[in-house]
């Protein structure tokens, strides 16, 4: 037996700390974190990700559309990854690459609702940064929220869900806190679920679905000038409802009582679907513009294109909606400026996965790895930073967790994936593979057998379609440079090219496949 | 007082109703699990599946008291005679009745918190009336009676099944949320 060791003043300060948070953080006005925290001569990071912002409907990012004024105000004193991908096409996969710095293949949390392996879990970013100084973890997302509580051993703090919400937790949420993932898979996403025609529970389900509907009726009319298509929300599961501008609000104050060298992750909803554009934002996009008209998407079975009337308008309140968020960002940037949060942390904007609007295909439920879906920002602000620097090589969102730990000063794990971004200790390597896969459909547990792959590769990228029942495997490679739109499949053209892009696939397939196949 | 004990039903009354309601609300819980079964199979472990069943036992046991106190309560606005005198019986036809307006009412929900509220008070009587008509079905005609009976006391073996699992799975969620 090892005798437990006397509580250091490290130890004491950080529990003093953390025991004011709890009992303060019910009000955003008063400080998170008074008694602050030692390790104070290295930056603290503050990552943002804003869910399902896609790089192509970015300004930002050459859109035609202005949708990002204010990240491109934010972008002027950092650096910019033109070419970052997430490694998957939703919030699952995304996510947890982000957070653990491996792919999906590797960390396993690709299904709707994943989880990251259990022997997995103990590589991940707040392990990581090590608990010398604060860390804290907020979402507005249910899934991302099971993420973070599959690391709260290692989270110092970690915000309500609920916190900035219109809405309260329900009683229940609170009671079943310590087996919160069995529980939110049971009860919030199964049983009482919101969205289907008949859930699995009869009362209970149409209790919630009752009181949801309601009180959002009532905050939509008493908004209604503000946000005309009705208040923001998360899709079904949590069932909740806010006010950008009081999450945004949250945020400043956090960030700014946030501890010297502490390590923030903060995952908003917005822009995800449902859109909730603000009113002066309405009718910005009705402007006529249309993207190229896209071959429809391969597994999209004949006559099951969504309209393309339906994809104009969703495509224009989709950039009302970032828009709309981009203003709130716009806030939060200067109020970080003005309290001088930008010198004292490196601050990161990002997101977890894209969406789509063309292909006969609608949001990112879905199998595809075009760009729009898989695409997405990366801003990095480094304190003292004044002038912006473009980068325009392919990076990956594996890539970001290695870069923060070693810019503070922390040993690289060997478990990341990822690494060094240029310009940021790393080297621009254009001919470095880039991964991203959906794989919704194989087992977590086995091989993966029915998939979508993309490699890119330089300027090049291919993806693979394999196993979907009922359909042919296939590939598409397109040159991104000369074809950014993804408009011709090069695969007869340049059959070399494609040859060793679908090996290198195929290569990196078998390998990670190899610990789940049985000899 | 007196009133509330004259009107409430005699527990060997309420038994094979609330076994009626249990066949409905459990049913259609198995049916769904059923359903969502494979796609949980493809990711978590067994243990982890009986834990989310183990909730849902725990909620759709709630749901049964709630729909149950549905009924107690009808026999309060129902004339004595039609529903309180003949709650096992009557009960047992509402029991399936009130099955069908919650699928109904789930169905239907958003057209129905989206009608103007003359309307929903309209849905409202109609699935009132609905009570009444079942209970005179069950009061006017043997073989509605009959299946009745018969359905009532052969769902009290789902009562005795289902409690039981409910039970352990309280005890599954007991020990994951305390351990
Ligand atoms: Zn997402």
């Amino acid at each position: 037996m090892t005798m437990k060791p006397p509580i250091s003043r490290r130890d004491f300060l950080k529990l003093l700390a953390l025991t004011a948070a709890t009992f303060l953080s019910k009000s955003v006005d008063r400080l998170l974190f008074p008694g602050g925290k030692s390790h104070s001569d290295t930056p603290g990071v503050i990552i943002l990700v804003l869910d399902t912002l896609s790089a192509l409907n970015m300004s930002l990012h050459g859109y035609a559309r202005q949708t990002t004024p204010n990240m491109e105000r934010f972008a002027s004193r950092s650096n910019v990854y033109h070419s970052h991908y997430s490694t998957a096409n939703f919030t699952s996969p995304g996510t947890a690459s982000i957070l653990t710095g491996t792919h999906p293949w590797t960390h396993r949390a690709f299904h709707n609702e994943g989880l990251v392996s259990a022997e997995k879990t103990d590589s991940n970013l707040f392990r990581w940064w090590g608990d010398d100084s604060i860390r804290l973890g907020y979402t507005q997302n249910a899934w991302v929220d099971l993420l973070l509580d599959q690391f709260s051993s290692w989270l110092d703090v970690h915000l309500n869900l609920y916190k900035f919400n219109l809405n309260k937790e329900p009683f229940y949420r609170k009671l079943l806190k310590n087996d919160f993932s069995a529980s939110y898979r049971s009860l919030d996403s199964f049983s009482m679920e919101l969205d289907p025609n008949f859930s699995a529970s009869l009362m209970s389900a149409l209790m919630r679905k009752t009181s949801f509907y309601l009180g959002k009726q009532a905050a939509d009319r008493e908004h209604a000038s503000q946000y005309p298509m009705g208040v923001p929300q998360t899709v079904n599961d949590v069932a909740s409802y806010f006010l950008l501008e009081d999450v945004f609000d949250g945020l400043m104050e956090s960030s700014k009582s946030l501890p010297p060298s502490a390590l923030a992750y903060f995952h908003l909803y917005p822009p995800h679907f449902p859109y909730a554009p603000r009113a002066k934002f309405m009718d910005v996009f009705k402007d006529g513009w249309l993207p190229p008209v896209k071959p429809t998407a391969r597994l999209v079975k004949a006559g099951d294109e969504e309209a393309e009337t339906r994809i104009v308008l969703e495509r224009e309140h989709y950039d009302a909606y970032i828009a709309t968020v981009d203003e709130d960002f716009g806030r939060l940037f200067d109020f970080m400026e003005r309290e001088g949060v930008l010198e004292k942390n490196y601050v990161v904007l990002t997101s977890d996965h894209g969406d789509i609007y063309e292909r006969g295909v609608i949001g990112h439920t879905n199998e595809y790895l075009y760009e729009p879906l898989i695409r997405v920002p990366l801003i990095i602000s480094s304190p003292g930073q004044t002038s912006r620097v473009d980068v325009r090589t392919p990076t990956s969102s594996v890539d970001l967790a290695p870069t923060l730990l070693a810019l503070t000063g922390r040993p690289i794990p060997i478990a990341c994936e990822g690494v060094l971004l240029p310009g940021l200790g790393g080297e621009e390597d254009a001919q470095r593979p880039i991964f991203s896969m959906d794989a919704k459909s194989s087992h977590v547990r086995g091989p993966i057998r029915t998939a979508t792959l993309s490699i890119r590769k330089g300027q090049f990228k291919l993806i693979w379609y394999f196993g979907y029942e009922g359909l042919e495997d296939g590939f598409e490679l397109f040159d991104l440079e000369n074809d950014p739109e993804e408009m011709s499949n090069l695969t007869a053209a340049r059959p070399a090219l494609f040859s060793d892009l679908r090996a290198e696939l195929d290569a990196k397939l078998r390998e990670v496949n190899a610990p789940f196949v049985k000899e | 007082m007196k009133w509330i004990r004259e009107r409430l039903p005699a527990w060997p009354g309420i038994f094979p109703v609330y076994s009626a309601l249990v066949f409905w609300a459990y049913g259609w819980y198995m049916l769904m699990f059923m359903f969502k079964l494979p796609s949980w199979m493809l990711e978590v472990t067994f243990g982890e599946i009986v834990a989310y069943f183990s909730y849902g036992l725990i909620l759709v046991f709630w749901d049964t008291v709630q729909m149950l106190a549905i009924l107690v309560g009808l026999s309060f606005v129902l004339p004595r005679s039609w529903l309180n005198d003949d709650f096992s019986v009557s009960g047992t036809a509402l029991a399936g009745l009130l099955f069908f307006w919650i699928m109904f009412a789930q169905f239907a929900f958003v057209g129905l918190v989206n009608l103007p509220p003359s309307q929903q008070i309209a849905v409202l009587v109609v699935a009132l009336l609905g009570f009444i008509l079942a209970v005179l079905l069950v009061r006017r005609f043997p073989a509605f009676r009959k299946l009745a009976v018969w359905f009532g006391s052969s769902a009290g073996i789902f009562a005795y099944l289902y409690g039981f699992l409910t039970a352990l799975g309280v005890v599954v969620v007991l020990i994951r949320n305390l351990s």
